[in-house]
């Protein structure tokens, strides 16, 4: 969406030849658009200055612990250590690089099977359920984003864990409960948890904003619901998807219980090995160099992913 | 106990769980920690000598560290005593007797296939990696020779016996009363409550013989007072919280065993008692200076080797 | 002609079906949740509990501890909503006006907070705000929230203006609205239920967060979610399952009486096309 004055500009210019009427209107919109600017600025500001002081600086913090070198048994960097790229390097061992993909694939299978699971649910929600069962939903999604996620977390334990409620279902069918495929599964369902009554509450917000006549008219015009619906609806509806993912996606890679608990200590998510290094053996540089490569990956990622979108949602 | 506290108008903090998890607050706080008096075991002290935030402990100011065995004491490197030492305890081997497939004679019994997914394994953070030294002394070394250590832990990595991961305690505790696990390490106070209030049967392996490879670590918790605050109120506490009565109590509710060389340990936890022959035999002391400065090292070592084979 | 209603018919039933294993997905955890608060056994045993009574409840409720991580959250959350929102709408407001390339950029960096781990959010703050010292801890909370708080209700409301066309502000420009008159009574009425959307995610997360209110609470002051964890790492027990249904609770009647009072649909809002 561009500022109103900018959309209008393009019409003036013919008239504008003959007509000093026009020239004056066009002043005005340019005055306007320069008005435009700066409310944008101010509008912008308090949340910029707010991300500033309490991220950019303290991040800034953080960067520069990163390149310090750590004495063991000490609490994080001694004052005026010596600086290194030694945190950054070890990070590159193979081995580092398995617990950022494993964090990443995770979080991005969880997000792509929440927005398919959540898309029809939310399109049901906000064009075919009656007021009463849009209230119920709606107050059923809500209450769940309220549920403590320590308890959730330890719920889903007990009814997916190795002795959990579904432990005597899952044996007979074969499933080996103690291999790591088993594990990671698991961690999919309880992002899941996460996800889906999240990306449910954006959809049906994106749905709504869709004219349903569209659809109509593609169905009315011979087309079927389901390719209708592909062709017309969820086109209409990318930017409320991506929301969705990119908001799953984000709850999943900073998942921190969720892999604690239910990957029973035995899968690591990224912010598990920062926690052990800030919270227990307090070596914060090498935490720290951890922080920053994954604040860069994920900024990519996002910025990656908001750009592709940005450009199907032209064509 | 609440009571002497409300007296004395201090801060004291019990963390629970990873021994230094407070640590980083009070370096971020520092010099002004808003806490008085703080929990630590021979672990931490080592920390805190380092970083020289308690002061010293004397006789003149708690009176009562007169009954404390003067091998308790810990000293910073000004050479003052930091510590308050309150409660005796033991880091042991243990399991669930209800649920382990047959009985638990030596420390190969664990790469036993029955075992499949029924260890629960702490972290080297937790416990100091004590777990894995008692593998090293069975296989020849010891805390400074720790390879030993690694290779029987990537068998036993790599065998699928390991259920779970502890990152905390409370791990411990929901995997064991759970059934999810059968088989631990950690501190023996704990295990004498989760006996009494989940009324679960465990077998300790603390007084194993020697080829069996099952060892305890015997540790004490206590108080420092830190630098900066109401050192006075602070001292008071502490005096009265080791004085032998108050030593006795505090210790019977927690299950561990008083410091205070006049007061009586409960019964229930017997099994981390030992009389000197007893110590020299089941009990090994480990270099906790030593240990302090290798959680680093052997967290990497974790987090590189072991972590990717479960 | 046939095979068009037969894939239709495929879809619903599919659509169905899915909503039904959802629904039920989402509503076990409530149910095993449920089950543990009433657990009459001292730890998390297998399900069904054995023996059902209220003793967490009564627990709860006379926990000093807890109430007073209770008070400190909901104080928390409610200014973290009202500064949140006001903040991200405005920025929101603003960004949807951006060139695309602008507004990707900007929405990037906005978002940014919620791929951190809240535990690096925490320890920056924690490290940053100890080098001046001056902040309480109070303060210090609002601001961690605000970080991973502000980037939904800036998502939110970008998802509610996307239905509005740059079009509809520009009809009421041309009928003589400045812009002001335009923003209040186009824009904002349209773009109130991504808004409010936004409000109850910055509300909820507010009350939930753990990981930065770990590292910034203190001893005197802590939120409702640290004290659970103190409580489960001091000694396990299923208060927290009570204390968590006691939340949920709580939650379902606040949105009922919002029904009642407002009507939820006039908060959340229908959409444009809503017949």
């Amino acid at each position: 969406m561009k500022s109103g004055g900018s959309q209008v500009l393009p019409h003036l210019p013919e008239a504008a030849a003959n007509a000093p009427i026009v020239k004056s209107a066009q002043k005005r919109i340019v005055g306007a658009r320069v008005r435009a600017v700066k409310s944008q600025v101010l509008l912008l500001l308090p949340a910029v200055a707010v991300f500033v002081l309490f991220l950019g600086l303290p991040m800034l913090t953080v960067l520069n612990e990163s390149f310090r070198t750590f004495e063991p048994g000490r609490i994080g960097s001694v004052e005026g250590a010596p600086l290194t790229i030694e945190n950054y390097a070890e990070l590159f061992l193979p081995v580092y690089m398995r617990y950022f993909s494993q964090t990443y694939f995770l979080a991005f299978c969880a997000s792509l099977i929440a927005v398919l699971i959540a898309f029809p649910i939310a399109y049901f929600i906000a064009r075919y359920a009656s007021s009463t069962m849009r209230k119920a939903a709606m107050t059923l999604l809500i209450g769940l984003t309220f549920l403590s996620a320590l308890v959730r977390v330890y719920a889903l334990q007990l009814a997916f864990g190795s002795v959990g409620i579904f432990a005597p279902i899952m044996s007979a069918l074969g499933v080996n409960m103690n291999g790591s495929l088993y594990i990671n599964c698991v961690i999919v369902v309880g992002l899941l948890h996460y996800s889906i009554p999240m990306s449910i509450l954006i959809l049906i917000g994106a749905v709504q904003q869709l004219n349903p006549r569209l659809t109509e008219a593609a169905q009315s015009l011979g087309a079927s619901a389901l390719s209708s619906h592909l062709t017309v609806t969820i086109p209409l509806c990318i930017r409320g998807l991506v929301s969705a993912f990119l908001v799953s996606m984000t709850l999943g890679i900073s998942a921190f219980i969720i892999p604690w608990i239910l990957g029973r200590g035995r899968v690591m998510f990224i912010s598990n090995l920062i926690y052990s290094r800030f919270s227990e053996i307090t070596n914060y540089p090498s935490g720290a160099a951890i922080s920053i490569v994954m604040m860069a990956l994920s900024l990519l990622l996002i910025f990656i992913m908001s750009r592709l979108f940005t450009l199907l949602d032209r064509t | 106990m609440r009571r002497g506290q409300a007296d004395t108008q201090i801060n004291w903090q019990l963390h629970a769980g990873g021994a230094v998890a407070i640590l980083p607050k009070f370096k971020a706080g520092w010099p002004k920690p808003g806490i008085d008096l703080l929990t630590g075991w021979d672990l931490s002290w080592q920390t805190i000598a380092r970083e020289g935030w308690a002061e010293p402990i004397t006789r003149e100011k708690v009176p009562n560290i007169a009954d404390i065995p003067q091998k308790l004491l810990v000293k910073d490197g000004a050479g003052n005593v930091i510590n308050i030492p309150r409660t005796i305890s033991a880091l042991i081997w243990w399991y669930r007797e209800d649920l382990v497939p047959f009985e638990i004679t030596k420390l190969e019994d664990l790469l036993d296939p029955r075992f499949k997914g029924k260890i629960c394994w702490p972290v080297p953070t937790l416990s100091s990696n004590l777990q894995a030294v008692t593998l090293a002394l069975h296989k020849g070394g010891d805390e400074r020779n720790m390879e030993p250590a690694w290779d029987f832990l990537k068998q036993l990595a790599r065998s699928g016996n390991i259920g779970r991961i502890a990152n905390a305690d409370t791990d411990i505790t929901t995997s064991i009363t759970s059934g999810e696990t059968c088989i631990t390490f950690g501190g023996g106070t704990g295990v004498a409550r989760l006996k009494r209030d989940f009324k679960i049967k465990t077998k300790h392996l603390s007084k194993m013989p020697a080829q069996s490879g099952f060892k305890t670590f015997v540790f004490h918790e206590g108080w420092c007072v830190l630098k900066n605050g109401r050192t006075d109120a602070a001292y008071k506490f502490a005096n009265f919280a080791i004085s032998p009565e108050s030593n006795e109590q505090f210790n019977r509710d927690i299950s561990g065993i008083p410091t205070n060389v006049k007061a009586k340990a409960p019964e229930d936890v017997n099994y981390m008692a030992f009389n000197n022959e007893e110590m020299e035999r089941h009990v090994y002391i480990p270099d906790w200076e030593h240990l302090s400065k290798q959680v680093n090292a052997w967290n990497k070592r974790w987090e590189q080797e072991i972590q990717p084979l479960l | 002609m046939r095979s068009k209603r037969n894939a239709d018919v495929i879809l619903a039933v599919s659509v169905t079906a899915i909503i039904a294993v959802t629904v039920v997905f989402l509503l076990f955890p409530v149910i095993v949740t449920a089950f543990m608060a009433f657990d009459a056994r001292e730890f998390i045993g297998p399900f069904p509990p054995t023996d059902l009574s209220t003793q967490w409840f009564v627990k709860f409720w006379n926990s000093g501890y807890l109430w007073s991580g209770f008070k400190n959250s909901v104080q928390l959350a409610v200014a973290v909503t009202v500064v949140a929102t006001a903040m991200g709408a405005s920025a929101g407001l603003a960004i949807s006006r951006m060139s695309p390339r602008w507004r990707d950029l900007t929405t990037t960096a906005f978002l940014s907070p919620l791929v951190l781990p809240g535990v690096i959010i925490g320890f920056a703050l924690l490290m940053f705000l100890s080098v001046f010292n001056v902040l309480p801890v109070f303060p210090r909370l609002l601001c961690g929230h605000l970080i991973v708080t502000i980037p939904y209700t800036i998502r939110m409301t970008l998802v509610g203006l996307t239905g509005i066309s740059a079009t509809l502000v520009e009809a009421a420009s041309s009928l003589g609205a400045n812009e002001r008159q335009a923003f209040f009574t186009i824009t904002l009425p349209l773009a109130k239920n991504g808004i409010a959307a936004g409000a109850i995610f910055a509300f909820a997360f507010s009350m939930d967060d753990v990981t930065i209110s770990l590292f910034l609470s203190d001893y005197d002051t802590y939120t409702f979610p640290v004290a659970l964890v103190g409580l489960i790492r001091s000694h396990f027990e299923l208060t927290i399952a009570a204390a968590a249904v006691a939340l949920m609770g709580l939650t379902v009647v606040l949105l009922l009486a919002l029904d009642r009072v407002l009507g939820l649909e006039r908060v959340i809002g229908q959409g444009v096309y809503r017949t």
